[in-house]
């Protein structure tokens, strides 16, 4: 009954909020452009963080497409680019009058949330109730499981803007295994598929000097603090599911905490014994990605294997140091475990409408124009022709070349190629084509059906794609991909109440901490750690409160995915 | 000849007789202190010279962490990403006027507010301290000062980076405790001159206080140089931004966020290399003109910071 009467009067709220819903006189049927059907364009102002990349906002070939093709007239305020969410919530706390758009690109779904509650930004839940949202119905339906909408959901069923995503299958996977092909080689090794082997591996590498310099100075194994560089999360999965920020899981349709499982226990006494035979070295869990570029790049090619995302962490500058690294599909733990931590591509708000919007439909629907493929390749490549073609057009010009799909092994086709030489000027230098990818997008599948040229007109392999860092990255994220948790294990992003998020707030917090300290302690053992004793270390985590975590965890799963 | 030479030798001898004879303990104090001092100011100059070699050599020798105190394949390619960069000058420009227009105007608020402070005869002095002290342990926060310099309409004016804070409560103080320290006879002979208070302060005192004017202009200076937080929540238009914003931006133009380049991490490697280089270019040319001043003002320095201890 609550709910009801506090839907009721949300609605209410929002109803005397939008004085415009009568007046939408000049907009167009949904799914019809232009939306704004007025002889002069609308103007809608929008503050956005002006990137130092973008030379204008106004004069830039993105806002005139956009302009264009929903007949308005865009007039942009600027946030600092730095910590713009911070001077947001300034202006926004101090009561200032905002633009029409607020377009940071990441706003949070709780703090939307309070911004909502402080009457700053409007809830357009029924909008997207109302069949407005045509691109995000459409996006939906194509892909129910990533959770578009939902992810930007508030606890009550409020939506504060149109959401942005960019599914990267690479990121997904980040925590991958990068093994010294020129070591296995020299060793007459092929690359490992269980952590027995892959133990068996490190030691070689540690005693038969496989870079053949007499000297044993050969790092095994390094980690570090970089993206995708943790040392303990791909070990681990070989054990158990273990993901990103809280650890959590799904087991039998509830959720649970990856650290209180059988496995989680073993993975842990495996990376601690990897430690004490002088495998795994100490630093994996103070270097940062400087330090690992430092021993990787030195030229006396000492280090055996490196957990990182991407083989772009050796830089530019050494090419030959990073191909000497083949990436590692996920071992197989000794009860045949066999899993990646994997992290679910999730929409932020990017395009929120503030109750100070004399056309909130108008500017609404702008936004969901924007939440459209055509979007992604303008917003984040640029023009077609310039940075990037399709294949189709590509072949056309180019009878006879052999074009490969980046990501194959996840069974797309290519379809655009990326790769284009113009991609570069938008990318990292001040360019005046799109916002340097931070407008609100949906990549839907296209930048997994990005290709690269194999072969040309003529036959000839094009030199270095087969061996380039990106392909071997993307080959092997198929295979990662291939193994990601299955929805009965995978937990998806969740959205707390503000409620629960103030009863939470610090035990969240203390969790991950101590889970996070107490492992390396154990593992290096050099310390006293609560997991030197399991029943310690559980009754610890009930004392911090993991409990009650679990149980609301439950809870805010069970609204938004099962009920 | 003979001499003279002789002569030379006595005064010679007669001045080692005379100087004060350093005892054998004292030379043992003053090697250990000229010894602790020395690996004191290696320590402090250390990172300065790493700094500066850094940002005068290649991104790939930064990058490997290939530096230590002199640059490895000298190159100007730090320099060059950020004097490219074409709000540079005008930030420069932009920084120089908040720094020398605000500095005035610290100064002279802070001097008009420490001499009355300092005349024993002013009425309700001890509230005025008082409430002058509040200030110091007591302030509104953010949000508070940011309506309040909206509803004085300075919101995206340079008045908003030079008139909230003209004066700091701690560097009146000092200033009055210098002035107390002017002998009151001057006062009274100048009075007795029929010399007026506002006379009194513009002759007499303002010449006096010189030293505390100097450290106080420093302390104010660099507080203006360094101001980033200021213009992030007053300013909105980048023509008016300081070069600590600007920097900041350069910084990011050149960062490299693995997680937004995706597949496309290779290509845009480049970029990442030149990131470490830029930090130490940009330490450089943004400290440089603060450290051209400290020697100007040195010699104040030691008298000026003893103010404020007593």
């Amino acid at each position: 009954m609550r709910k009801v009467t506090s839907l009721f009067l949300a609605l209410l709220l929002v109803l005397a909020l939008t004085p415009a819903f009568a007046e939408s006189a000049n907009l167009s049927e949904p799914g019809v452009l232009p939306i704004w059907t007025g002889d002069e364009p609308y103007t809608l102002t929008v503050l956005i963080p002006q990137r130092p990349e973008v030379a204008d906002y106004k004069d830039n070939d993105l806002t005139r497409w956009i302009e264009s093709s929903c007949n308005v007239n865009l007039e942009f305020e600027y946030l600092p680019s730095d910590d713009a969410n911070q001077k947001l919530a300034i202006m926004i706390n101090s009561g200032d009058k905002l633009p029409d758009i607020i377009c940071t690109g990441n706003i949070s779904v709780s703090d939307a949330y309070n911004y909502g509650q402080a009457g700053a930004l409007l809830d357009v839940s029924d909008y997207y109730k109302n069949g407005l949202a045509v691109n995000a119905d459409k996006a939906v339906a194509q892909h129910p499981d990533w959770n578009l909408i939902t992810n930007i959901t508030c606890f009550d069923g409020s939506i504060y803007g149109v959401p942005r995503i960019q599914v990267s299958p690479s990121n997904e996977t980040k925590y991958k295994l990068w093994i010294n092909q020129t070591w296995l080689d020299k060793l007459d090794m092929e690359l490992p598929t269980t952590t027995e082997e892959f133990k068996e591996m490190l030691i070689r590498f540690r005693d038969e000097d496989p870079n053949g310099n007499g000297e044993k100075d050969e790092l095994p194994l390094l980690g570090s603090s970089s993206w995708g560089g943790s040392p303990v999360k791909f070990l681990t999965n070989a054990f158990v599911h273990e993901g990103d920020g809280d650890m959590l899981m799904l087991k039998d349709g509830h959720v649970t905490a990856s650290y209180i499982q059988d496995g989680w226990f073993e993975a842990v006494d495996y990376i601690k014994d990897l430690v004490a035979e002088g495998l795994l070295l100490p630093e994996s869990f103070t270097y940062g990605r400087p330090d690992i570029v430092a021993a990787a790049a030195d030229g006396k090619n000492r280090v055996g294997c490196l957990f990182d995302s991407s083989l772009g962490f050796l830089g530019s500058a050494s090419v030959e140091t990073r191909l000497q690294y083949t990436c590692c599909d996920p071992l197989t733990g000794p009860e045949g475990v066999r899993t990646v931590a994997y992290a679910q591509s999730t929409t932020t708000i990017a395009w929120a409408v503030t109750t100070y919007c004399q056309q909130p439909e108008l500017a609404f629907r702008v936004g969901d124009f924007l939440f459209s493929e055509e979007s992604f390749l303008f917003g984040r490549f640029g023009i077609e022709g310039k940075q990037w073609i399709t294949v189709e057009d590509y072949l056309k010009d180019h009878p006879g070349a052999e074009i490969k799909a980046s990501y194959a092994s996840l069974g797309y086709e290519p379809k655009y190629l990326f790769d284009f030489p113009g991609v570069e000027e938008v990318f990292g230098k001040v360019q005046n084509v799109n916002w340097f990818d931070k407008s609100p997008y949906y990549s839907g599948d296209i930048e997994n059906e990005g290709g690269y040229i194999y072969k040309d007109e003529n036959g000839n392999l094009v030199t270095g794609y087969e061996n380039s860092g990106a392909v071997r990255q993307n080959l092997a994220t198929g295979v990662y991909q291939s193994l990601k948790p299955d929805a009965k294990t995978y937990c998806p992003t969740l959205n707390f109440s503000a409620a629960e998020i103030e009863e939470l707030g610090e035990i969240r917090n203390n969790l991950k901490t101590f889970v996070n300290q107490q492992r390396t302690l154990y593992v290096l053992g050099q310390e006293a750690s609560f997991l030197d004793d399991k029943d310690a270390f559980l009754a610890e985590l009930n004392n911090i409160g993991l409990e009650r975590f679990l149980e609301l965890a439950d809870v805010a799963y069970q609204r938004q995915y099962v009920d | 000849m003979a001499d003279t030479k002789k002569l030379k030798k006595t005064v010679g001898k007669s001045a080692v007789r005379n100087t004060i004879q350093i005892s054998a303990g004292d030379r043992i104090y003053y090697a250990i202190v000229n010894v602790l001092l020395g690996v004191f100011t290696i320590i402090v100059l250390m990172p300065l010279l790493n700094v500066l070699a850094s940002s005068f050599s290649s991104p790939e020798a930064v990058n490997y962490g290939w530096v230590l105190f002199w640059p490895v394949d000298f190159s100007l390619e730090g320099y060059e990403a950020v004097f490219e960069y074409k709000g540079l000058w005008q930030a420069y420009g932009n920084t120089f006027f908040y720094a020398i227009v605000g500095t005035a105007l610290n100064i002279t608020m802070t001097m008009v507010c420490a001499y009355p402070m300092a005349r024993k005869n002013l009425p309700g002095r001890k509230w005025i301290t008082w409430l002058f002290m509040f200030t110091m342990y007591f302030g509104g926060g953010t949000i508070p000062n940011y309506v309040l310099v909206r509803s004085l309409g300075m919101m995206d004016t340079r008045a908003a980076m030079i008139i909230p804070g003209a004066m700091s409560v701690y560097n009146m103080i000092i200033a009055r405790t210098f002035i107390n320290n002017i002998p009151s006879e001057l006062e009274e002979a100048a009075k007795v001159d029929g010399c007026t208070d506002t006379r009194f302060f513009l002759q007499m005192v303002l010449p006096l206080s010189g030293t505390v004017i100097a450290v106080l202009s420093l302390y104010y200076a660099v507080g203006h140089w360094n101001d980033y937080f200021t213009a992030f929540i007053y300013l909105k238009n980048p023509s008016k931004y300081p070069l600590q914003i600007i920097l900041r931006e350069i910084l990011m133009l050149n960062a490299f966020d693995s997680e937004a380049a995706g597949a496309l991490a290779d290509e845009l490697m480049n970029n990442q290399s030149l990131q470490d280089l830029l930090k130490y270019g940009l330490i450089v040319i943004s400290s440089a003109p603060i450290l051209i001043l400290y020697p100007f003002v040195k010699k104040y320095f030691m008298k000026g910071v003893m103010i404020g201890a007593a």
